[in-house]
């Protein structure tokens, strides 16, 4: 039989970030009328090739053809002009118009200089009809719901005649019914000749909807199979097959028994639900889990980042009331964010002017000035202990490697010598040397009685590093693992719920 | 056009001009005639004018602080070029009404300045140039025909009227029926969804401005001739009620919402309680000061809704 | 090896151009402060340098506070008019407990005036641009009506006389307050921990807020700080200026936002400070005296100053992609 020709064809794809190869020779090849699933952990490379296929991002190497013609996609509108769609995960459309508009931006029917409504609203409930959506052309957008805004997203994608759409998560914050709606839709698209790219981690998503499915891990392409050929099972081998080892050393100590943190059905609408868990004195606790899962609201509203609608907590056994950061730092608590070069250090400060930022009581003069000397002091010895490599602390920070300036946004953390200090993917995007680093200290500062919460993707990091583990799914809690029982199989596993 | 008047019989904003309009009957059974209702109109016009305008740009999320200066200074030139007859010097004005507006979209677009301060500088820019022109005294028009526009009548009813309506007419059309106008609501509701849809942002962002200033330089003809005299301090104290007419009415200074029915509501609702302080001998002083009050509450009223809409956008919540 | 010394001479490199920026506008101070001297004889002589400070004495004044709430990454557009409505009370209540309570007055208007600023940008978060045009109405109003629009004068008073008029030392009274209030200000912004959280706040207000520093209170506090030094500001003038026309001190906002963005402070935030404005500060000076001295007409003053701003503001922003290119 004739080989059938490809849609879209990407060979041999690399993508380097300064310390980080994203992507390392991938290869992808996807035909009319497909649904190609792409699975793998955090920070595999999906999101780098599905940036680099909408245009987002340029490879460093490899080819890209589109029905066998080599293209060079330049910018996100341009890939659009190709007919490659993605549906992001912030909305793509404008809050205060209607369906229809939304569908027909830029282009909306002209007759005699007129904008014609009446046929932009028939033409897109056609488009609803032909795709079997339920939607209302002259609804407005804003009053949509999350599926709802994907769905349309959908028909804009298809209105533009788009050959190929790109899903990323897409049923990240849908319902289930929703879902089955979704489903059917996908379906009728691809009959009609459009394939869809379809990123996620519920295994049992793609089971039903996907045709192929590729497996990244590392960067590189683990397998590709027809989704009948394989099995949920199979593809979890797939997404973490490697040899663990000890990379992370032996953990000789254990944490004691004294619960430092205690929380209690804590609860925030729409993000987690009935959160109990208790932290003891130099635990290193992990929250594991796929992204969207909700760990990061939890310990953000912990620390007083996010609104706890209901739920109590508890520190050294006295309940309190955390409403802001300043309440959480004032308790003894400290947090470095997921993002942060954002949020955990002011990019424009010097390195000094970082690390003192919380200490500035502590090196006044008698006036109740800030004592430079003190200052200099203070930052230098931070710099020393943590290892940060800097050629001196009047560098601003901005141009320090991203290794270091964690470094310096756990210096400003600790320096409040907090009792509970919670990470948010401590180590993400940051070279194997720096994060060898940061690991010992976080044992070290365990090893001191402080309480730790590791919130990580990524699985031999938790698996190294804690002596429990707390899976979240959809904002609930699912299942704490102990120290002996902790392998990535399982982890992934509950965590996609395969339970 | 049903949508649009239902849109315009939900208002709140009618109720409130109802009940404006019953306390000043009340006051002097006068108030409720023709001749009364369209002299509101008539002063509201040079306002009016420069509020539609202005909310073409607040709805692409854009700001204008200059309007007032290039309404004096619209006025400036046309009666200094009235030595080159009528036509001359109305185009002229114009034209450097709609300079301003130019340069505004220059410095905003292209020199990527914040919108406000680039206004702030080209407000006293022309202010100055005015000033310069006229060596800081009003000058007077030389040409008779030329109050016409200003002070004509039809009817009893003042030309003005005829413009302000026709201004929205048009300004209403634009933003509901052309791309020009979709764009702007586009641009301002989500910038990047806009380009994504091959809207070229700057471009339409540099006309917003321009078409800004030219409602301005309209409204400066219009003032100019119905009083034939242009001086540089007139627009001193536009800008805040122009901008706070919009925003009453419903347009958002965050951008990507608003409508000229709710602006010319906007306008009559300030214009009826100006013509209110005065019927009930409010003092000058006082005056300014329910002015200053007002626009105070319109705007923190806007900014605490559209937070909170944001909020509720953020977490998902319908 | 090899590789440490690339990395020598291109960090020599950036760090040149980085000190060339950052003191560019001190490099232009000094060559119109020489270029005026050669021009003009009128120019370089110590009454008139003298002159020239005193006129912008107030204008310094207001610009230490303009320059807090920038760096917060506002701006305060009532200012002016805070300045008028601390001097109108000052005066009005001189006749019932003299001269201290009118000083204590004015303070004390300006601080609440400025606290009314704060409190709907920093804790309700409305735009700041139209509170301040909105207040801006509100202040002139409230001097309009409890002056009843009529002009008022203030009444001589030693102290008055004293630190509007005469010298000590030779050194005019006037500048040394000057001096005083922007070495305060400057100590406050740079060696205070609230000037700290301000910059941090202006930078990055998310990262604050992420490092426990509760970014409303200090905006807020930016705020009322301007209040306050726009109420000193008031004082400087009925020193200098007895008769008081509400209105008078209209034109004094647009000078003191040139003379702070002039000097270099950025409007995005977190960046500038009190030695920038005082560079701002003479070059506006020297600027306004030049132009006085070669007797161009009000009007095209204006005109000028206006081309001023635009060119400030343009170079505000060249530099601050400068600043993101130099990494």
């Amino acid at each position: 039989m004739p080989e059938q020709k490809y849609l879209l064809e990407m060979i041999d794809i690399s993508k380097s970030f300064p310390g980080v190869k994203a992507l390392d020779g991938v290869t992808f090849k996807l035909r009319e009328g497909q649904v190609f699933a792409i699975v793998g952990e955090n920070g595999a490379g999906k999101s780098t090739l599905i940036k680099i296929l909408s245009g987002s991002y340029t490879n460093d190497h490899g080819q890209i053809k589109i029905n066998g013609r080599e293209i060079y996609i330049r910018n996100p509108m341009h890939a659009m002009q190709l007919g490659i769609n993605t549906i992001y995960q912030e909305t793509s459309l404008v809050p205060e118009m209607t369906v229809a508009e939304n569908i027909f931006l830029g282009r909306q029917p002209i007759k005699g200089g007129r904008i014609q409504w009446q046929k932009m609203y028939d033409d897109a409930a056609r488009i609803f009809s032909d795709l079997s959506m339920e939607l209302d052309p002259r609804a407005k957008t804003i009053d949509l719901s999350a599926a709802q805004h994907q769905l349309l997203e959908i028909a804009k994608a298809f209105s533009r005649e788009a050959k190929i759409i790109i899903m990323d998560e897409p049923t990240a914050s849908i319902t289930e019914e929703d879902t089955e709606n979704l489903f059917n839709i996908i379906k009728n698209i691809v009959k009609k000749g459009t394939s869809v790219i379809y990123i996620s981690h519920r295994l049992k998503e793609i089971f039903q909807i996907a045709d192929m499915v590729t497996v990244l891990r590392d960067g590189k392409t683990v397998t590709t199979k027809k989704v009948k050929d394989t099995s949920e099972n199979d593809i979890v081998k797939y997404m973490i097959g490697r040899d663990i080892g000890d990379i992370f050393g032996e953990k000789s100590y254990e944490a004691t028994d004294e619960v430092i943190l205690q929380a209690k059905n804590l609860t925030s609408m729409g993000l987690f639900n009935d959160i109990s868990f208790n932290l003891k004195k130099g635990e290193i606790l992990g929250f594991s889990g796929l992204v969207g899962a909700g760990r990061s609201e939890i310990v953000r509203s912990i620390f007083g980042l996010e609104r706890l609608e209901s739920g109590k907590i508890y520190i050294d056994g006295q309940e309190v009331k955390i409403r802001n950061s300043t309440d959480g730092i004032n308790k003894g608590l400290a947090f470095v964010s997921e993002d942060r070069r954002i949020e955990s250090i002011i990019q424009g400060f010097t390195v000094r002017e970082n690390i003192t930022l919380l200490l500035l009581r502590q090196i006044l003069t008698r006036a109740g000035l800030i004592s430079a000397r003190k200052e200099a002091r203070l930052a230098r010895k931070y710099v020393e202990d943590f290892s940060v490599k800097t050629p001196s602390i009047e560098q601003l920070v901005m141009n320090l490697s991203g290794g270091n300036q964690q470094k310096v946004a756990l210096a400003k953390c600790l320096s409040t010598s907090p009792k509970i200090f919670i990470l948010d993917e401590p180590t993400k995007g940051i070279d194997v040397g720096a994060k060898k680093e940061i690991h010992t200290l976080i044992k070290e500062l365990a090893r001191s009685g402080m309480g730790i919460i590791i919130v990580s993707s990524e699985l031999p990091e938790i698996i190294g590093m804690c002596h429990r583990v707390l899976v979240i799914r959809e904002g609930k809690l699912i299942k704490e693992f102990k120290k002996s029982e902790l392998n990535e199989e399982d982890l992934m596993h509950t965590a996609v719920g395969n339970v | 056009m049903k949508k649009t008047l239902n849109t315009l019989l939900d208002q709140k904003l009618v109720i409130i001009i109802l009940i404006l309009i019953i306390t000043l009957t009340v006051q002097d059974r006068n108030f409720f005639s023709l001749r009364s209702l369209t002299s509101i109109l008539d002063h509201a016009t040079i306002n009016g004018v420069m509020a539609a305008g202005m909310t073409i740009l607040l709805i692409s999320g854009s700001f204008d602080l200059s309007v007032g200066s290039a309404m004096a200074f619209t006025g400036i030139i046309t009666i200094m070029l009235q030595p080159y007859g009528l036509f001359i010097s109305i185009l002229g004005g114009i034209i450097a009404g709609t300079m301003v507006g130019v340069i505004n979209g220059l410095l905003v677009v292209k020199g990527r300045i914040n919108a406000f301060i680039a206004t702030l500088g080209t407000m006293v820019i022309f202010k100055g140039l005015g000033l310069a022109l006229t060596g800081s005294s009003p000058i007077k028009g030389t040409i008779e025909a030329y109050k016409v526009i200003g002070q004509g009548e039809f009817l009893g009813i003042h030309y003005s009227v005829i413009y302000l309506i026709v201004v929205y007419i048009a300004v209403w059309y634009i933003l509901r029926y052309t791309k020009f106008g979709r764009n702007d609501y586009a641009i301002g509701g989500n910038a990047l969804s806009a380009k994504l849809a091959g809207i070229n942002v700057n471009l339409y962002t540099f006309t917003y401005f321009v078409f800004c200033s030219f409602t301005a330089a309209i409204s400066g003809i219009i003032l100019s001739s119905r009083v034939n005299t242009a001086n540089a301090i007139f627009g001193d104290t536009t800008n805040l009620t122009v901008i706070a007419a919009a925003v009453l009415g419903g347009t958002s200074l965050f951008g990507g919402k608003g409508s000229v029915i709710g602006t010319i509501q906007g306008v009559l609702i300030l214009g009826l309680i100006e013509r209110a302080m005065v019927v009930f001998n409010v003092d000058t002083n006082y005056q300014l000061l329910v002015r200053g009050f007002i626009i105070l509450a319109v705007v923190v009223t806007d900014a605490v809704t559209q937070r909170r809409r944001q909020l509720n956008l953020e977490r998902g919540v319908v | 090896m090899n590789e440490t010394k690339v990395a020598d001479k291109s960090n020599i490199k950036k760090g040149f151009a980085r000190f060339f920026f950052s003191q560019a506008m001190l490099l232009v101070l000094i060559i119109l402060f020489v270029a005026m001297s050669l021009s003009s004889d009128l120019f370089l002589t110590t009454n008139n340098i003298y002159n020239l400070f005193r006129q912008v004495a107030i204008l310094g004044v207001m610009a230490c506070g303009m320059t807090v709430v920038i760096i917060g990454k506002g701006i305060d557009l009532s200012a002016a008019a805070i300045v008028g409505l601390a001097a109108v009370a000052n005066v009005m209540l001189q006749p019932y407990g003299g001269y201290f309570l009118g000083v204590f007055v004015a303070i004390l208007v300006g601080t609440v005036c400025g606290f009314i600023n704060g409190y709907f940008i920093g804790k309700v978060r409305a735009n700041f641009i139209i509170v301040t045009l909105a207040t801006q109405i509100l202040f002139t109003a409230t001097a309009l009506i409890i002056s009843e629009g009529r002009n008022l004068t203030s009444k001589p008073d030693r102290i008055y006389s004293f630190i509007g008029n005469e010298s000590v030392f030779g050194f005019p009274v006037i500048i040394i307050f000057l001096i005083v209030t922007m070495i305060i200000t400057g100590i406050l912004l740079q060696r205070t921990i609230a000037g700290r959280r301000l910059y941090a706040v202006g930078l990055n207000d998310n990262a604050a807020l992420v490092s426990g520093i509760n970014t409303s209170n200090v905006i807020m506090g930016s705020y009322v700080i301007n209040g306050f030094l726009c109420g000193v500001a008031s004082i400087v003038m009925t020193s200098r200026i007895p008769r008081i026309r509400v209105g008078q001190t209209a034109p004094y906002l647009f000078d003191v936002i040139t003379i702070v963005v002039l000097g270099g402070t950025a409007l995005t935030g977190g960046i500038g400070g009190i030695y920038k404005t005082a560079i701002g500060l003479c070059i506006f000076g020297i600027i306004n005296n030049s132009m006085a001295i070669l007797a161009i007409p009000y009007e095209y003053q204006q005109l000028i100053k206006g081309i001023i701003l635009i060119l400030a503001v343009l170079y505000d922003e060249f530099n601050r992609r400068k600043r993101l290119l130099y990494q």
